[in-house]
């Protein structure tokens, strides 16, 4: 007889994880729900630190890396113990883990409000936090990988597959985008510049959903979803295919985020071809997950874990259907830009990762607390209430995004825009925002309900926990014995070795990655030199910082696509402006092309209208643009540019490769001066007030009088690149306003 | 021959072929080799349900 070992499973770090998921997840929808509020209110937004620009990063942060991200964390440790029948390698590396994660998670939520951003989405936290999150990763990866080395049962279940795939591209994919040169404690600029950093940029944001959103949750799926359903997966093989061509496939997508930018067109069309092949393996994966219910249908009426779990696999399915199609040129080009993405972005996040946690969590708090759920029903009206609300969300930004598309592509019969002004495609959307708010006030009354409820089975938890202790058979050291466990299969040796199939995986998510970056890296062609684009000026460029700081991007697309609605509506003085190009951009650390245009692009906003509406808009946007949803940005009339940090501005710019002159490296802050000074006069000139010169808004405004110029600057059939338009508050129909 | 000079002479659509032909060897090699493992699946797939040993990792959910 085989001599037994005992195993005490390590509960507490899940209870903490769990208890993080249901905090964190309440803080980043309530944000969410406020956010929905000021695009529909727009005096909701309290500047200088509570505007829709700085708030939108943490509510997208705390979303998916505390809400999802505690989630995970905790169905990795509560599974992968009891799939590998060992505990994690060290107590203190998962308290190191869970509490350097909340750390993080402080750290953001207190820099993104203070304006301290990378600008590029989803990747917003800056260098030292990145710092952070590469170490408590490492941790994490350490303890997990610990784990696995000391398993006693030697076949690594497909759920745990997911959990390797996660932890190895998740470290691969935050390193490699957020590589950076500092020029602040709390500030940098992104390695990359124009069209590599966006190649960058979506190669991670993309992937953060395959391998943040979706690996880890489907490895939740192929282990909680046996459990309550008290089934084995549908079929072992499908999973097999499921995840190997997840792991093929997901990393070339990436590139359908920038159809019709200035990426090149072959990169755009390979990342269009692999994303609906993504179709075949998600939906095996759905299928897969709803076929373990069979014969357990009749369960799902009275459980609401299953409900959720249900629900969820359905919304993984309509979302990965909706993914690729979106990825279509034709179909990205009515949705890109639109809330469309965000009715798809929510799908996924609330519908499969959202409905996946709360039954998860629901499954788990009676094992973890070791008392019975405090109420059923009250899970059930949650699953109900959160159904409504996601579906009353989904639907109306749907409409809204196909609204918005339409409107903006629009031409009368006489051949020009029928929606020239902007703002009419905006106010036009303000009923489907309300219904987006209702929708999304029921999904975070859903959470506070699973918060109380989670809170009243804790409060009736035993005194002290009883150890979950299991028999296990001694740990398997040598690869022999794993050899004959696994009747000589060569993938079920794989399996059984997880530093071999750790770098199997590895090597897809690399090799897949290096077929498009070393083109898109080395081919010079792709992004040919333009002899009139120049290096912002220093006070341009601190201007830009401020643009980042505020988190323009997040409503401002700086991008003319190919199309003639859009040459068109940012034409200047009647005549069609050129489409964006990749020279346009090379000295743009980081990129500031946006995903979304709640208000209009700004590419070619330089010259388009003077300083002083400028100043006027900033400060009160309704008192040049009726209707206008956009902040106020009174704080950047009194703040002072701190021509003190202005230099080293510069100096990290040189060391990025950024061709700058003698003077600038040297007397960067006097030259800043000198064109404050310039900007100021012509302020005053257009009836401006007086003694704003040396505040942050003038610097703000150079910049946006800079976009566009220089591309302009070869064509002599364009009004004068300088020549301010006449400042009304009701439009020219080719030059929209600004909201 | 550089890498970079490799790269260049190749056109950005032999990338899009090679990846596809690329991921379709993987994918027929691992459909391939799983075409008969149904003990073996069977056993991995029941992993799941043999991991609750202890009575107090599974009360029942109240009605």
């Amino acid at each position: 007889m085989t001599q037994q070992d005992t195993l005490r499973y390590d509960d507490d770090i899940v209870r903490k994880f769990v208890a993080a998921t249901i905090l964190w997840g309440t803080v980043g929808m309530v944000v969410g729900l406020l956010l929905a509020l000021q695009l529909a209110v727009p005096q909701l937004n309290f500047a200088p630190y509570l505007t829709f620009g700085r708030l939108r990063p943490l509510h997208t942060n705390a979303v998916i890396f505390a809400f999802a991200g505690n989630a995970l964390f905790g169905a990795v440790y509560y599974s992968t113990q009891r799939l590998v029948k060992a505990r994690p390698l060290s107590d203190t590396l998962s308290k190191i883990h869970f509490w350097g994660w909340q750390l993080i998670i402080v750290s953001a939520a207190l820099t993104l409000p203070l304006g301290f951003t990378e600008g590029k989405e989803y990747a917003e936290l800056e260098w030292p936090i990145d710092i952070a999150i590469a170490v408590v990763w490492v941790t994490f990866a350490v303890n997990f990988f610990g784990m696995l080395r000391n398993r006693r049962e030697q076949h690594l279940y497909v759920a745990v597959w997911f959990y390797i795939a996660t932890i190895i591209t998740v470290a691969i994919l935050h390193i490699f985008n957020s590589l950076a040169v500092p020029w602040s404690p709390l500030k940098s600029y992104s390695l990359y510049a124009g069209v590599e950093d966006a190649f960058m940029q979506w190669w991670y944001g993309h992937n953060a959903v395959a391998f943040f959103l979706t690996t880890p949750f489907l490895g939740l799926m192929y282990y909680f979803l046996p459990k309550a359903a008290e089934k084995p997966v549908f079929s072992y093989r499908l999973s097999i295919l499921h995840f190997w061509s997840l792991v093929f496939i997901y990393i070339w997508a990436g590139p359908h985020h920038l159809h019709y930018t200035a990426l090149p067109q072959w990169a755009s069309t390979l990342g269009m071809l692999f994303s609906v092949m993504l179709w075949m393996p998600s939906w095996g994966g759905m299928i897969n997950g709803l076929l373990t219910l069979r014969g357990a249908w009749n369960r799902v009426a009275a459980d609401p874990v299953l409900k959720f779990f249900v629900v969820g696999i359905t919304f993984y399915g309509m979302s990965t259907f909706e993914g690729p199609m979106m990825s279509i040129k034709s179909v990205n080009a009515l949705s890109h830009y639109t809330d469309w993405n965000i009715a798809h972005v929510h799908g996924g996040a609330l519908g499969w990762v959202g409905f996946m946690v709360f039954g998860m969590v629901y499954w788990l708090a009676p094992r973890l607390y070791q008392t019975k759920l405090w109420s059923t029903k009250l899970a059930t009206v949650h699953f109900w209430v959160a159904t409504v609300g996601i579906a009353l969300y989904v639907v109306s930004m749907w409409a809204a995004g196909i609204t918005q598309g339409l409107m903006w592509r629009a031409f009368d019969d006489t051949g020009r825009l029928q929606y020239p002004d902007f703002l009419e495609t905006v106010t036009r959307l303000m009923p489907m925002y309300w219904v987006r708010a209702l929708g999304g006030t029921l999904y975070i009354s859903g959470i506070v309900m699973a918060a109380y409820n989670l809170i009243k089975t804790w409060q009736t938890r035993p005194a002290k926990y009883a150890e979950v202790e299991v028999e296990v058979p001694p740990r398997v050291r040598d690869a022999a014995t794993a050899k004959a466990e696994h009747h000589g299969h060569w993938h079920r040796k794989f399996e059984g070795l997880p530093t071999t199939f750790s770098v199997l995986v590895a090597l897809a998510v690399i090799v897949a990655s290096l077929f498009e970056i070393i083109p898109t890296f080395l081919i010079k062609s792709n992004v040919p030199k333009i002899a009139t684009v120049k290096p912002y000026t220093p006070l341009e460029l601190y201007g830009r910082d401020i643009y980042i700081r505020e988190g323009c991007y997040n409503c401002h697309s700086q991008m003319v696509r190919p199309f003639v609605d859009e040459t068109v509506r940012y034409g200047l003085g009647g005549v069609p402006t050129e489409y964006s190009k990749p020279g346009e951009f090379i000295y743009d650390h980081p990129f500031q092309w946006g995903s979304r245009r709640i208000g209009p692009d700004l590419a070619r906003e330089g010259g388009r209208r003077d300083e002083y509406w400028h100043l006027r808009h900033l400060d009160n946007p309704r008192s040049t643009s009726k209707g206008s949803i956009m902040p106020r940005y009174p704080h950047l009339l009194k703040d002072n540019i701190d021509y003190g940090s202005i230099q080293a501005r510069i100096n990290a710019m040189v060391t990025l490769g950024v061709p700058y002159g003698a003077d600038a490296k040297r007397n960067a802050a006097a030259l800043a001066r000198a064109q404050a000074e310039e900007v100021g006069a012509k302020l005053v000139k257009n009836g401006g007030p007086t003694g704003k010169t040396h505040k942050d808004v003038i610097a703000l405004i150079a910049y946006l009088q800079r976009l566009g110029v220089d591309i302009r600057a070869g064509r002599n059939d364009l009004p004068a690149p300088a020549a301010p338009v006449e400042a009304t508050p009701t439009p020219a129909p080719a030059a929209p306003a600004g909201n | 021959m550089r890498l970079s000079e490799l790269v260049s002479n190749l056109t950005p659509d032999t990338y899009a072929q090679l990846a596809l032909l690329l991921f379709l060897g993987v994918f027929v090699a691992i459909a391939w080799r799983h075409r008969r493992l149904t003990t073996a699946h069977t056993e991995a797939a029941a992993l799941p349900l043999a991991d609750d040993a202890a009575p107090s990792a599974r009360p029942e959910v109240s009605p």
